[in-house]
């Protein structure tokens, strides 16, 4: 049982948060162990089980990031611990961040690099989309291939858009 | 027989609401909706969390025990909540207080241990003696009390927790939870009840701690955006600088006699809650052979504390960046201690949060009657709609090679939370290897909290690598970590030994229960008898609830085999047979497994009712338990 089934959500890469939210507190309120204070042990450990489940569903699939690991498994494809972008991107990212580092140092704007970061984040986005929230699940391969490359390049990408966030 | 007294069927037992406080605690319970503190025979409700223990080993704990604070101060033991699940080489127990401390020994747990009249006690142990003291209370005033929601800064770390849980249980209490302390202020004033979203600071400013949090509330969900604070400063503050003031205007300079000294800080707490509601006081000192009396304006108060007030505003304005907040998108402050009574603090809080802030309830009052509400969602009678949810306070990691920090389970995940992580042996032919958990937010394991090693043994011999074991993290609803290891090889449950790094262990606070009944062994025959038949009857009644209502949910025969298990459990309370009682009661429970688990889908299939997520799919029907989830998502992650 995946996220999405335990949340019983479709699996797409594009949703609406809030209503996904609204979902797992409407199932909270229901399995959460406090409801069952005055019931049997067994109930109790069933209800702690669900409302753990339910805890961990919910943060897989509210972070876009972990929302693509848990779309590439369920999909049959899971990223590798090990996988690395290609060399191209990974010295575009490179190239960013020195980029970023010597607008910041100089007292200049860093916001176009910023937006180039985001920009190709929406491209990867989009592959994604267009994998993930047609009619079929699982994707067909050629499909699956190209989500998973864009799940790779988004691990670099996501990182690198939340460090520039953070400074 | 006292214990037969605290189990009595007859009298319903009523869950209460505990403030542990560093300098003063608390009990409060909810009668008829309202949360109530109850008073002692002076109509206070306040018990100074002091307690002084004499040489010939009489414990006295509260008001009266302050008496003695003079005459034995370091036998007279106060703020003990600073110690809790502290060791020996914290920076806490060395900060000079004039206690005497037990030097460490070989094979001990690492915990405090004050030396009073020749005997050790540890922090837990004093603690235990002020919940013995607000149950007594409690007690006399309900009858009986069923379990207790209990207080913790909202930045206690496990060890902490687990101090606090071990005292509760040293007292003869069931903790019912662990709430953190600006969350039960929320709940005082109707947050999370009446309210169910919001971000709000919760200023704490007690006698000789600040606190300042900001939580947001979110349907019912609470988390700790930021806490801040400063562990050093309060009320006491405000007192010595008047005291000073005082002195000095009467001619007096440093250093100054005890007794001057001592006379001018009691004199100094006077004049500062006559000023609370007054625009002036007028002071006297009794300074050896001399009298002095002089006038002191709430104008000139406000001078000599503002800079103690001022102390609190950087921790309030990193806590709101923290928090990534500012201070107009807050939707409120609360306020808790006594010493936010003082009209200064008020101004100042008001200025800094641009909030007019919540002081409808008792500042000192307001965190056990949060804690109360929480009992009574917990334990009362009352259906209530509210469910508070807190968030783990510091992320939980294991050390890995070269003392980093892994994180196993982040910061604000709502709790309660599991996490597997898969360890593998590093060498060829080990059999077991070594685990250390920490706490915090650092990268090295050393500037974070040890909370305790485990040990994994018995693993089969094989090269390194090949010996592949999943270790899960499941953090309770009280924030507190248990953990367990499966060997993924042969699917058999490991053995985790704990060993805590600081903080007592399990047969540690058997043995000073043990150590606290005359009659030990009788005595624990009789209470275990009765906590048996107590704990039978509520899954007797409890299961006869679930038939009621959802009994459509069994067939035949397994609705026999229930009933079956219902009569012989009832057979065994009836005859007083502790062992059967027990046995038995394992059989209910493993009886009433079917019936729990379609209860608990049916309970989330009414859950997905009413509203609709775009094209749901997947059945819950299918729901597992956390287990299966997480052997899959390691699985998948393996593969």
């Amino acid at each position: 049982m995946d996220a999405f089934e335990t949340l019983g959500i479709a699996r797409t890469f594009a949703l609406n948060v809030k209503e996904v939210e609204q979902r797992f507190r409407d199932l909270s309120r229901a399995t959460h162990p406090d409801r069952f204070a005055d019931k049997s042990p067994a109930e109790r450990r069933a209800a702690a089980e669900r409302t753990v489940a339910l805890n961990e569903a919910f943060r897989a699939v509210r972070d876009p990031m972990t929302r693509v690991l848990a779309l590439l498994s369920a999909a049959g494809r899971p990223l590798e611990e090990t996988a690395r972008a290609e060399p191209a991107l990974l010295m575009e990212i490179m190239e960013l961040r020195e980029a970023v580092d010597d607008a910041r140092s100089q007292g200049r704007s860093a916001e176009a690099l910023v937006d180039r970061v985001a920009s190709r984040v929406a491209d990867e986005e989009s592959t994604l989309r267009e994998a993930f929230d047609g009619t079929a699940f699982p994707p067909e391969n050629s499909l699956l291939d190209r989500a998973y490359l864009a799940g790779v390049r988004l691990k670099y990408l996501y990182r690198l858009r939340d460090e520039l966030d953070e400074i | 027989m006292g214990l037969l007294q605290i189990f009595d069927p007859s009298a319903k037992p009523t869950p209460v609401g505990i403030d542990l406080g560093t300098t003063n605690s608390l009990v409060a319970w909810v009668s008829d909706g309202e949360p109530t503190s109850i008073l002692d025979c002076d109509d206070d409700p306040i018990v100074p969390s002091v307690v002084a223990f004499l040489p010939d080993g009489q414990t006295i704990v509260g008001k009266e025990a302050l008496a003695y604070l003079y005459s034995q101060p370091s036998e007279t033991i106060v703020s003990v909540k600073r110690y809790m699940g502290r060791g020996h080489n914290d920076a806490e127990t060395a900060r000079e207080r004039g206690y005497h401390f037990a030097p460490m020994r070989e094979g001990q747990a690492n915990v405090v241990r004050f030396v009073v009249h020749g005997r050790e006690v540890t922090p837990v142990e004093v603690s235990s003696l002020i919940l013995k003291e607000l149950k007594r209370r409690a007690e006399e005033k309900l009858g009986s009390v069923s379990g207790a929601v209990i207080t913790v800064p909202a930045y206690f770390d496990d060890a902490q927790r687990q101090a606090t849980k071990d005292a509760a249980r040293l007292a003869g209490l069931e903790v019912l939870r662990l709430v953190n302390e600006p969350t039960a202020a929320a709940l005082a004033y109707g947050i999370g009840t009446q309210r169910t979203r919001g971000t709000y600071a919760v200023y704490d400013l007690g006698g000789g701690t600040f606190d300042i949090t900001v939580l947001s509330l979110d349907d019912g969900v609470f988390q700790v955006r930021s806490t801040g604070g400063d562990s050093q400063l309060g009320g006491d503050d405000m007192d010595r600088a008047v005291a000073l003031a005082m002195l000095a205007q009467a001619g007096e300079t440093e250093p100054f006699s005890q007794a001057n000294w001592r006379a001018a800080m009691i004199e100094a707490r006077r004049v500062k809650h006559e000023l609370t509601d007054r625009p002036a006081s007028t002071f006297a000192l009794s300074l050896g052979q001399r009298e002095f009396a002089h006038e002191l304006t709430r104008e000139a108060f406000d001078a000599l504390i503002l800079p103690v007030v001022e102390r609190t505003g950087p921790a309030c304005r990193r806590a709101l960046k923290d928090a990534g907040i500012k201070p107009a998108e807050l939707d409120g402050v609360v306020l808790v201690g006594g010493s936010t009574r003082v009209p200064l603090v008020r101004a100042y809080v008001k200025k800094l949060f641009e909030h007019e802030p919540l002081t409808d309830i008792d500042p000192d009052q307001v965190v056990a009657l949060g804690a109360a509400v929480q009992a009574d969602i917990l334990g009362g009678t009352q259906q209530n709609d509210a469910l508070i949810v807190d968030v783990l306070p510091l992320s939980l990691g294991v050390e890995t090679m070269g003392g980093i920090v892994e994180k196993i389970i982040a910061r604000n995940s709502t709790i309660p939370c599991a996490r597997a992580q898969q360890f593998t042996t590093y060498a060829d032919g080990q059999t077991g290897f070594d685990i250390h958990v920490v706490q915090g937010e650092r990268e090295l394991a050393r500037d974070c909290r040890s909370l305790a090693r485990f040990t994994l043994r018995g693993l089969k011999a094989q090269t390194a690598g090949a010996a592949r074991l999943m270790v899960t993290f499941r953090v309770d609803e009280n924030a507190m970590l248990t953990v367990s290891a499966k060997d993924e090889a042969t699917g058999l449950e490991q053995s985790v030994e704990v060993v805590p790094s600081y903080g007592l262990s399990d047969e540690d606070v058997e043995q000073m229960l043990m150590d606290s009944y005359e009659h030990a062994e009788e005595d624990l025959k009789l209470r275990q008898l009765t906590e048996r038949i107590v704990e039978a009857e509520q899954v007797i009644s409890a299961t006869h609830k679930a038939l009621d209502k959802d009994g459509d949910l069994l067939d035949e025969d397994e609705r026999a085999e229930l009933d079956g298990a219902l009569r012989a459990l009832a057979d065994s309370i009836a005859s007083r047979d502790s062992e059967g009682i027990r046995l038995r009661t394992e059989a209910l429970d493993r009886a009433s497994v079917p019936l729990a688990e379609r209860r608990m889908n049916r309970a989330m299939r009414e859950a997905m009712k009413g509203r609709t997520v775009e094209s749901v799919e997947g059945d819950v029907a299918h729901a597992r338990g956390v287990d299966a989830h997480v052997s899959d998502h390691a699985q998948r992650r393996e593969s």
